[in-house]
């Protein structure tokens, strides 16, 4: 039984690899992703990420965003989104939006921090994304930190639950 | 000085008048007689009359000790200094210059920089290198330092004051100069020389922006606190700042530092120097320009960008040059290239994000950056 007990654990956390798509996905602060120009040495299966491209923008409501876009060792294009909205209230107004839009929510709860404690409201939903001509389904994962909203987006679900998973190792 | 009077000159007749080629000394007339001085990149060679006549030569040790003077001996000897015949040490404006020593008599009122440890000794001349750098004001000793930003007052180019230069007192980088400023010299209630610790120096403009700076429009008073932003781009990105000069509308910006550049040299300590290109693109533009790299589309109703890095081009970044249809404040410029400066470092020092100085899951490094900035005060408002 001593020596059973581990290698039940690791077969657990082989299957989990697989299902990582699933919504009920535990805990969303542990993972395998991680970003390529982190420190720290990379198992081969890892996701890494690649930073190609970031900036900032105004929204249409007059909102500061910053993105920035990542791309997988896999070929895999990301991006991350932060919305400066003027208070949390208008931060969850905005997540209540980007719900409204989706085309199915996968998964909603609180966003939890470093210490386990909710810090805000986070959302895995689908979007049809229509911005440029053909619609294209995009995964997202959402969450607001005060008067922030945070999305991470990608056409894989895959891929942004893995980068999520980066963002507090 | 432009004119000297002994003792019973009358006020319209000085004794010596002194003629400049901007701040070079080149003529002198006494008693109704010309001299011309004929100087190399550091002091006077030869002086001739009137009559192409050579009247006298100079010759120096490295650091200034005569070697020789043939002629009418001249109290101008050591690069522009006067030297004084009862000490025979030279005025430097600043300080006083021991020749003999290589050193002045006094600490240049500069701090150091540790980034530069050859500007910690600030008795030092011209950072020891005698024979390429001058030091006409005595205030060269000292490495760089941060620097204000902007001369201008709203959208008119600043054009009178007290500014007090120093051309050809090179910075270690061989490009800053410097510019003395008595006290924050202002022009109407706009400080246009602001010191982060006194507000009695500003300096590292570069030769060329000083030439020009007379035609240069600013957007107004400083937005960034370089004082701020040095302490955030230490903490984030383990770079030191010595130059930042803000964009504003028809003027790229700039910074400079040193620290870890993993692009161009190996991850090993070097300066870095980073433009923020307001001119090229409109926001739209910058918005093609994403695109057209097959990125994942921005939120809808997205249709122009305030700025944009991209890794492969990290030492020009991009603000849009029609930022005031975003209808944002005055400041967006500066903020904006705070943003897309964290981009860049980013992408050069490939600096991983210190979990003690970066807050949760806040690692997109140019919002980081400009956080940094915002939560220590260091936008100040038009």
């Amino acid at each position: 039984m001593g020596t059973l007990f581990p290698a039940v654990v690791i077969f657990i956390q082989f299957l989990s690899f697989f299902f990582y798509e699933l919504p009920s996905t535990p805990d969303p602060c542990r993972g395998s992703g991680s970003r390529q120009d982190s420190a720290g040495p990379q198992a081969k299966d890892q996701l890494q990420f690649k930073d190609e491209n970031g900036g900032k923008g105004v929204t249409k409501d007059g909102n500061v965003f910053s993105f920035h876009t990542y791309s997988s060792n896999d070929g895999v294009k990301l991006l991350t989104y932060i919305e400066r909205c003027s208070s949390g209230l208008n931060a969850k107004k905005a997540l209540d939006q980007k719900i409204k839009e989706a085309s199915s929510i996968r998964a909603r709860g609180p966003k939890l921090g470093k210490d386990g404690k909710p810090i805000g409201e986070r959302v895995v939903l689908t979007a049809e994304n229509k911005a440029q001509g053909e619609a294209q389904s995009e995964s997202f994962i959402c969450w607001t930190v005060g008067s922030e909203l945070h999305w991470i987006q990608s056409r894989s679900l895959k891929h942004a639950l893995a980068f999520e998973k980066t963002l507090d190792p | 000085m432009i004119a000297e009077y002994d003792n019973g000159a009358a006020v319209t007749s000085p004794s010596r008048e002194y003629i400049y080629a901007g701040s070079q000394l080149v003529a002198k007339i006494e008693a109704g007689a010309t001299n011309y001085f004929h100087p190399d990149h550091l002091s006077t060679r030869a002086n001739t009359d009137s009559g192409g006549n050579v009247s006298r030569t100079f010759g120096q040790y490295p650091f200034g000790e005569t070697w020789y003077e043939t002629g009418t001996a001249n109290k101008f000897k050591f690069t522009t200094y006067e030297r004084d015949s009862e000490s025979g040490n030279d005025y430097a404006v600043a300080r006083s210059y021991i020749n003999r020593y290589a050193r002045f008599s006094s600490t240049d009122p500069l701090s150091g920089s540790i980034a530069d440890p050859q500007s910690l000794n600030r008795y030092a001349y011209s950072r020891n290198d005698a024979i390429n750098v001058i030091d006409p004001l005595g205030l060269c000793g000292g490495g760089p330092v941060l620097v204000t930003t902007r001369i201008g007052v709203g959208n008119q180019p600043w054009s009178s004051g007290t500014v007090f230069t120093d051309p050809t007192c090179n910075g270690p980088g061989g490009a800053e100069t410097r510019i003395h400023c008595t006290f924050g010299v202002t022009n109407g209630s706009h400080t246009i020389c602001n010191d982060p610790n006194d507000g009695r120096w500003a300096w590292a403009f570069t030769k060329a922006f000083f030439s020009n700076f007379q035609l240069l429009r600013g957007g107004g008073s400083e937005f960034v606190k370089m004082k701020v932003l040095g302490k955030c781009i230490q903490d984030l990105f383990g770079v030191t700042l010595q130059q930042f000069n803000e964009s504003s509308p028809g003027h790229n910006g700039s910074f400079s530092g040193w620290g870890p550049d993993s692009v161009s040299n190996g991850g090993n300590n070097a300066k870095i120097s980073v433009t923020n290109d307001i001119q090229t693109y409109s926001g739209e533009g910058l918005k093609a320009l994403r695109d057209s790299r097959g990125n994942p589309p921005l939120p809808q109703g997205t249709t122009a960008l305030a700025g944009l890095t991209l890794w492969d081009q990290p030492y020009v970044n991009y603000t849009a040059n029609n930022l005031s249809q975003l209808n944002q404040p005055a400041s967006m410029a500066a903020e904006t290239q705070v943003h897309e400066l964290g981009n860049s470092l980013h992408y050069i020092t490939g600096a991983a994000f210190n979990p003690a100085t970066v807050p949760g899951s806040d690692k997109d490094t140019g919002q980081a950056l400009e956080n940094c900035v915002r939560k220590r005060g260091g936008f100040s408002k038009p």
